[in-house]
């Protein structure tokens, strides 16, 4: 329980810096709604960490099926789903079939989302927390197909997906450790859950910065 | 005591609804939707002891994982409402969204008091006002803010509103577990801590514009 606290508490410090960042660069007159959306994206992870701290604090260990802070997890990667689909794909995806390959390719991301919570469903016993997983792999998986297609689709006309490559790779990072990381809690194995949690706070650290830098590019 | 509760309801409801007439359209759109938080309140409290009684988890389980849920979706209800059929505008969004969970927050106080009348103090008052009720609001603002971002486009809509409401769950909750826990006067620092920045942020934004 200690190393899940640490573990929980030092993502939380790493999002909670990346959203006071975000508040002074990301939220201002005349940003665009991309960042905004990412933004809050971060935000969600720090309180569903911060959730999980409290909890863990507080009032002992957290409930192993279904706990709020999931609900956090889950936000999170609704929110970089929406920047991507809802801001950016059309954009750089015209629906023809000049991109069909790249979309058939961009299910890869889902489906090694998938194998993982395969392997997890398979391995853990609780009903409760491979439906409660389950769901939160299915907002996992598609984040994962949109941002894994940014970064391998051929942006010729704008140059606007290619700008935020190094974010869409960081969120596509942030996707798998989320999934790697209850097989390292649940299965107690320690190293893979504290690399896991790590990883995934140097993501919600660098995330933000990332996409700014490659946003400023769009003005060039 | 549930009779009592209603009681009070229909006391401030109907002043509050005739005052509706005589209002110019901005007051008149913040007191409606201090009334519709208030509604929503006496339909979220049948609502939870239903649920309670239901599904018969312990009173720290339903409070960190159920009533959050029931709650943010009620006092989200009205103002996707009124974002899908009246307007997006996002200042008269954010506003109305903080008036429903303003209104929200002063119902669940007279509920309150009505449950706990002889246990409770002016510690406890000071505590509902700094915590609880800022939290609702504060609750409600992020789901009516975040809609105002999203309603322009349709792709975004239906995606962005469910994140921002899962946003204001996990907020909710995290207030819910620091109230429930022993340090529970340490509930009150999270809205403050929210609502400072926020209100600093709203402040240069309307200088800015002017």
């Amino acid at each position: 329980m200690k190393l899940e606290l640490a573990m929980n508490l030092l993502i939380f410090a790493c999002s909670l810096a990346g959203t006071v960042y975000s508040l002074f660069n990301f939220f201002g007159k005349k940003k665009a709604l991309y960042l905004k959306i990412s933004a809050c994206g971060v935000m969600a992870i720090m309180f569903s960490r911060l959730y999980q701290v409290v909890y863990l604090a507080t009032l002992g260990s957290l409930n192993r099926g279904f706990h709020i802070g999931m609900l956090g997890i889950m936000a999170s990667f609704m929110f970089f789903f929406c920047a991507n689909f809802g801001q950016i794909d059309g954009l750089v995806d015209d629906k023809t079939s000049a991109f069909r390959k790249t979309r058939i390719i961009s299910f890869l991301s889902p489906l090694v989302i998938f194998i993982i919570y395969l392997f997890f469903i398979l391995n853990v016993e609780s009903a409760e927390a491979k439906i409660a997983w389950g769901a939160v792999a299915f907002f996992i998986m598609q984040c994962a197909y949109y941002s894994f297609k940014h970064v391998i689709i051929h942006d010729v006309d704008l140059g606007f997906v290619k700008c935020i490559k190094k974010y869409n790779v960081t969120v596509l990072v942030y996707a798998v450790m989320s999934m790697l990381e209850p097989i390292g809690l649940y299965l107690d194995i320690k190293p893979l859950y504290a690399a896991c949690c790590c990883v995934t706070a140097l993501a919600a650290l660098i995330m933000l910065p990332v996409l700014k830098r490659g946003v400023d590019k769009w003005t060039i | 005591m549930d009779d009592l509760i209603f009681i009070i309801y229909i006391c401030f409801l109907i002043p509050m609804a005739l005052s509706l007439f005589v209002m110019e359209k901005k007051s008149r759109l913040v007191v409606f939707f201090v009334l519709v938080g208030t509604t929503v309140c006496l339909l979220a409290s049948e609502l939870n002891t239903f649920l309670y009684n239901g599904i018969g988890r312990n009173m720290l389980y339903f409070t960190t994982t159920i009533s959050p849920v029931t709650e943010e979706i009620l006092k989200a209800l009205p103002i996707l409402l009124y974002a899908l059929f009246i307007s997006d505008d996002r200042q008269s969004l954010g506003q109305s969204a903080f008036a429903v969970g303003l209104g929200f927050a002063i119902m669940e106080n007279v509920i309150m008091i009505m449950q706990n009348m002889y246990s409770i103090d002016v510690k406890w008052a000071i505590m509902r006002g700094f915590g609880a009720s800022l939290m609702h609001s504060i609750c409600t603002a992020v789901v009516g803010i975040g809609v105002s971002f999203v309603r322009k486009k349709k792709k975004l809509f239906y995606c962005g509103t469910l994140s921002y409401l899962m946003l204001a769950i996990t907020y909710h909750s995290v207030f819910n577990t620091l109230v429930m826990s022993p340090h529970k006067y340490y509930g009150i620092i999270l809205p403050i801590c929210t609502y400072i920045p926020l209100l600093i942020f709203g402040i240069k934004r309307k200088r800015a514009e002017e």
